[in-house]
């Protein structure tokens, strides 16, 4: 683990990528005391000061009613983060369990579980997402149930996947052959050597799934204003380009800077660990 | 080439029995929705008449396996139902729209494979030196923000800033399309149009490169990743201990065989540009699915909705049945039965 | 003093890794005279195969790798030529067979294009019908029955003792004066594995091939070799005629290698032996 660290510390990218995270997520958890205006994540209205192009205080500028767009920024980032945390919590243990199963659980078991996930794998992602999103309020928990159905199944066929090589391997009979449950052979023997593999696919994940959420409140269809958010901040200043372009390119980086980072992270810990897809 | 041919059928079989998964699971997700769906279609206006005569129209108030048995009879007919958006057969909207929607997102694959994969094979020739960190930087930035954000800071840079491309649309408003197919580029040729047919492509060019450029990025990198994997192989350290021409080993040796799991992603990547268009659409005003998509869901109109999802997952599983008959074209295990 | 085939004076390998820099060759000196059968033999890990490598100039041109000494075919100093004529020399005037055949020949390519490839080195501009002309002669040679439909065929489909003799074939279809065999056949069972030994015995004598057996198998090596050089970490312990070897082994860690093969002296393990490797830092002995 230590050597691992050190491996990947010692490459120039992956250290940048750890450094853009930690901005990232300190910003976002100390975001009541980095940014000038903290009561600007909400309603306030300053129309002496609306769409006001980057300068002092307003390092990124103002949006239409007048709040520091930097301010509102740093506030998506923890919204995003949360989301992105949630998401992974409830998508990680239900994707692994059901590839677990559809992988050591004998022929039936595998056909109705890998088809059903074929089935969610078979509807673009986003579209998935913004059908479920349909149906159900635009709200942050609703937002982080769509994201949840469509992300499960990628962990089902990893998961499914390593199980099926994992299962030939010595260890595996050795305790079927002393009696092991099931249980214990799914969770307790060939989980653990799952682990690398999923913990890189989170990382990378943690980034497509801030991605992804902002694709959805990009089109109305998540975290509802007035509660900062990197892709409505996005679509609403669409409508002022080219004029006031900072609405749009400072929140579309801020999105591009956090997920590059889990990306060079996840990357580097992909080639470190040896877990290829 | 019979194995080819069988693994078709089988693959056939299998994807149909996918979309009707596809069409339980959407039919499924439609009605779990909180509230009366025939109130929420007619609006708050409605009188409690009105919403009694739409609930026996829709079926709302027989079982739900029952409900999906009307609506897979109506499917299989060609029958999506009335959008209670548009007034119209949902067939027909998804007809008009659908066309301009999939124009954009072939002229993104076919960028994605003419750039991406190129990139990746000269980023595993060169592994480890300048030109591969550069260009794995490069892929790495374009898979890391939503299309939108690249539509956003293209149509800035190339369009505003450097007015090389237009700012929205298909095609300029001067030209009279006689609507033939839907897909512009095909219309505008069968007019004999030629200069229609360049303002088309020039409309196109922008929004298709926007949304290809997670897939260029995707595809780059799973390029190089495999290439570099075939790299380690014996056959490799054969063909190179025969002293077999470098460029030779690259180009036949090295990326044939990598060529086949990356065709796999570049099916799956197709799919998420299916629904990445609705992003890229929304920024360039360009009038496909998307806007269509958005106004439906947030309208709550449940057929188009289903309308929609269905035409989308379908397109998808087209897309996957092609790249599947690629894979056993190229690979001989397949071919030759094995 | 007559033109050795190959000649390698104190030739050391070093790989600079990330961490730490890691000594693969220490100043290993051995020779090949034409027509001469010699081993090197030695556990994985012991530097074995990295020489084939480097006699085959595949490993001068990467990054992170020093390399000292000198190594010299049929008379040119590698580091003498430029890495073109070096490039050269592979595939014609030497050439390699590999452990695992299977996976060493082309899974999308047949057996026929393989062959086009091979030849096309020594001959650019050979036709099809040569080529077909030449595998055909040399499949038969190898003893297989229906060249025509081999040649047809796609790796997968034969078997791991057909692909061995293509495999075979391919390497000596250009007429090398040198042959190097990383551990011939030792992927595949047994029986097949000694077939590969008395085939390339008897074709390296028709075409009067010297080769470089690379090995960890004192049986194979005993059959097949005349000469034999004993590897351990890098370093040459022993060497000497096959059988004066086999006959009186001197280094420590000959004699133990002899001594964990069942059959050949008493029914010592590994095991007996393992625990004072310091002894096998031993000098060098020569017959």
């Amino acid at each position: 683990m230590q050597r691992t660290a050190k491996i990947i510390l010692s490459k120039p990218l992956s250290i940048i990528g750890v450094i853009l995270i930690a901005l990232v997520i300190l910003s976002a958890l100390f975001a009541d005391f980095i940014t000038p205006f903290p009561s600007h994540r909400g309603t306030v209205v300053d129309f002496s000061n609306f769409n006001q192009p980057p300068g002092w205080p307003n390092i990124m500028g103002t949006d239409l009613v007048g709040r520091d767009l930097f301010t509102r920024i740093i506030y998506a980032y923890r919204i995003s983060l949360i989301l992105g945390i949630v998401v992974l919590l409830l998508a990680v243990p239900l994707g692994v369990t059901v590839g677990l199963m559809a992988g050591y659980m004998g022929r039936k078991v595998r056909f109705v579980l890998m088809r059903m996930t074929e089935v969610f794998l078979s509807i673009p992602p986003l579209v998935l997402a913004m059908s479920i999103m349909g149906v159900l309020e635009p709200t942050l928990i609703n937002g982080m149930m769509a994201v949840t159905v469509m992300w499960w199944p990628w962990y089902s066929r990893l998961v499914y996947n390593l199980t099926l090589a994992e299962k030939e391997e010595g260890y595996v009979l050795a305790a079927e052959v002393i009696g092991a449950s099931k249980l214990h052979i799914m969770f307790i023997e060939i989980l653990p050597n799952c682990f690398p593999a999923i913990l890189t696919k989170m990382t990378l994940d943690l980034g497509f799934v801030i991605l992804i959420a902002s694709s959805l409140s990009f089109l109305g269809l998540g975290v509802q204003p007035p509660t900062p958010d990197l892709g409505s901040m996005v679509a609403e200043g669409a409508r002022y380009l080219p004029d006031s372009w900072w609405l749009t390119v400072f929140p579309g980086l801020a999105i591009l800077v956090a997920v590059f980072g889990f990306n060079l992270l996840g990357d580097a810990m992909r080639e470190v660990l040896g877990t290829h897809q | 080439m019979e194995h080819v041919f069988d693994l078709l059928i089988r693959r056939i079989w299998l994807s149909l029995l996918v979309l009707v998964g596809v069409s339980v699971l959407i039919f499924l997700i439609a009605r779990v929705i909180p509230g009366d769906p025939a109130r929420i279609a007619l609006g708050p206006n409605a009188t409690d008449e009105q919403v009694f005569k739409l609930r026996g129209e829709l079926h709302l108030d027989e079982p739900i396996w029952k409900q999906y048995g009307y609506f897979a009879r109506d499917l299989v007919h060609g029958d999506l139902g009335t959008s209670l958006y548009t007034n119209r057969p949902v067939v027909e909207d998804i007809i008009q729209f659908l066309p301009a929607t999939l124009e954009l997102v072939i002229a993104a694959g076919i960028l994605m494979v003419l750039i991406g994969l190129p990139l990746g094979i000269i980023s595993a020739k060169y592994e480890g030196r300048f030109l591969d960190n550069l260009i794995r930087v490069i892929a790495l930035l374009g898979v890391s923000a939503p299309s939108f954000v690249w539509a956003v800071i293209l149509m800035l840079l190339f369009a505003f800033f450097l007015p090389l491309f237009p700012i929205a649309g298909r095609i300029d408003t001067d030209y009279d399309i006689v609507r033939t197919t839907g897909f512009l580029l095909i219309d505008t040729l069968l007019m004999g149009n030629l200069e229609a047919f360049t303002n088309a492509l020039w409309h196109l060019f922008l929004p298709a490169f926007a949304l290809a450029l997670s897939g260029i990025g995707q595809a780059a990198r799973l390029t190089r990743a495999n290439m570099t994997e075939t790299y380690r192989k014996p056959y490799i350290e054969m063909a190179d201990s025969y002293g077999f021409p470098k460029w030779r080993i690259a180009r036949k040796y090295a990326f044939k065989p990598s060529l086949i799991p990356s065709l796999t992603i570049i099916g799956l990547d197709f799919a998420a540009m299916l629904g990445n268009a609705f992003l890229v659409e929304a920024i360039f005003a360009w009038p496909g699915l998307s806007r269509y998509g958005v106004a439906v869901i947030l309208r709550k109109d449940l057929n188009a909705i289903i309308g929609t999802v269905l035409i989308i997952s379908a397109a998808f599983l087209i897309a996957n049945l092609v790249v599947d008959l690629l894979i056993a074209i190229l690979n001989p295990r397949i071919r030759h039965g094995r | 003093m007559k033109n050795l085939t190959l000649e390698i004076i104190r030739l050391s390998l070093t790989f600079e890794g990330l961490m730490e820099t890691n000594q693969v060759l220490h100043e290993i000196s051995l020779n090949i005279a034409p027509k001469e059968k010699v081993a090197l033999v030695g556990e994985s890990g012991s530097g074995k195969s990295v020489t084939a490598r480097l006699i085959l100039g595949l490993l001068q041109s990467r990054a992170k790798t020093k390399i000292q000494g000198a190594i010299r075919f049929e008379g040119q100093e590698f580091g003498w030529i430029t890495e073109k004529e070096r490039d050269q020399l592979r595939g014609t005037r030497m050439s390699m067979i590999f452990q695992d055949p299977v996976s060493a020949l082309n899974p999308v390519y047949n057996i026929e294009t393989q062959f086009h490839e091979v030849l096309r080195r020594k001959y650019p501009l050979i036709t099809r019908r040569q080529v077909r002309k030449e595998a055909i002669k040399i499949l038969e040679d190898v003893h297989i029955v229906h060249p025509e439909r081999v040649l047809k065929s796609f790796p997968f489909q034969l078997s791991g003792g057909m692909n061995q003799r293509v495999m075979i074939a391919m390497g000596l279809i250009n007429k090398p004066t040198l042959l190097i065999a990383d551990e011939p056949g030792t992927a595949l069972d047994v029986t097949v594995q000694d077939q590969t030994l008395h085939l390339m015995q008897e074709m390296v004598a028709k075409r009067e091939t010297s080769v470089f057996l690379i090995s960890h198998n004192l049986g194979v090596v005993r059959e097949f070799s005349d000469r034999l050089y004993v590897i351990y970490q890098g370093r040459i312990v022993e060497e000497g005629k096959t059988e004066d070897v086999f006959a009186d082994p001197r280094h420590p860690y000959t004699k133990a290698l002899l001594a964990a093969v069942p059959g050949i002296t008493s029914g010592n393990t590994i095991a007996d032996v393992i625990n004072d490797t310091s002894a096998f830092r031993a000098p060098k002995e020569v017959h």
